[in-house]
């Protein structure tokens, strides 16, 4: 519960933890370099060890970035607005798909509801049970 | 250097968490420190990987279990602090009692000396 409040503030001023997670790596590099090259390191190995260290900052701000949000919801969004995006850049085949599809919807409807009249519901009377068929016939 | 390295061990899914909540138990840290911390306490058998470090300090931050905030590191430069919260201490110590228990039994299972002793 907390956690949910917490990823609703944080997700408001994403722009702000970005730069935060920027300037923690890079404080987290410099700590590493200076480290290094307090182990005798010249001050350029030291920085080109640090940074293999640290290894691939982009994919540890994508892999963090991920615990802030939800990353499903966020991708659902992208997943939406790339449908919307096709489906307006390509409007002939979006016409037929709707078209074919209020088609196949309506036709289903109307039938289902004729036979659902016919066949399953009760016929509009107080006892349908009770109702008889009489066939009168003339002596030939 | 003809010493060998030591060889390391690949932490365990879910015990980089408790290491964090442990280590920052001695006061407000930033990352690279806890990850040194680690490193340095467990006679360098334990690697912590940024890559995994910094996703789990953030998760931790998102459950309320540590808290941030920007603090001057001792050589002047704005660094990200953590520090354990009163909700961060109630998880640490169901934590370790349940690591307690568990390298307890492991142990009982792979060192049966003890008890065949008796």
């Amino acid at each position: 519960m907390i956690s949910l409040f917490r990823k609703l503030s944080w997700w408001s001023e994403r722009r702000r933890k970005e730069d935060e997670l920027r300037e923690e790596l890079q404080f987290h590099l410099e700590e590493e370099a200076e480290q290094r090259q307090a182990e005798g390191l010249t001050k350029d190995q030291a920085r080109w060890a640090a940074c293999r260290d640290l290894g691939n900052v982009l994919l540890i701000q994508e892999s963090t970035r991920a615990v802030w949000t939800w990353t499903f919801l966020e991708q659902l969004v992208q997943d939406l607005r790339y449908a919307v995006r096709t489906m307006i850049n390509n409007r002939a085949f979006t016409a037929l798909a709707a078209l074919s599809l209020a088609l196949g919807i309506g036709a289903n409807t109307a039938i289902f509801s004729f036979l659902d009249s016919l066949l399953l519901r009760f016929l509009p009377v107080s006892d349908p049970a009770s109702l008889v068929v009489l066939n009168w016939h003339a002596k030939a | 250097m003809n010493h060998k390295p030591p060889s390391r061990v690949e932490l365990l899914q879910g015990t980089l968490d408790v290491l964090i909540l442990r280590t920052v138990l001695a006061g407000p840290t930033h990352g690279h420190a806890i990850a040194k911390h680690i490193q340095r306490t467990s006679e360098d058998l334990l690697q912590v990987e940024t890559g995994s470090l910094y996703p789990a300090l953030h998760r931790l931050e998102a459950h309320g279990w540590i808290a941030a905030s920007w603090e001057l590191s001792d050589k002047g430069k704005r660094a990200k602090y953590y520090r354990l919260t009163s909700l961060g201490r109630r998880q640490l110590a169901s934590e370790q009692s349940k690591w307690q228990a568990f390298s307890r039994a492991m142990g009982l299972i792979l060192n049966p000396a003890d008890q065949e002793g008796q």
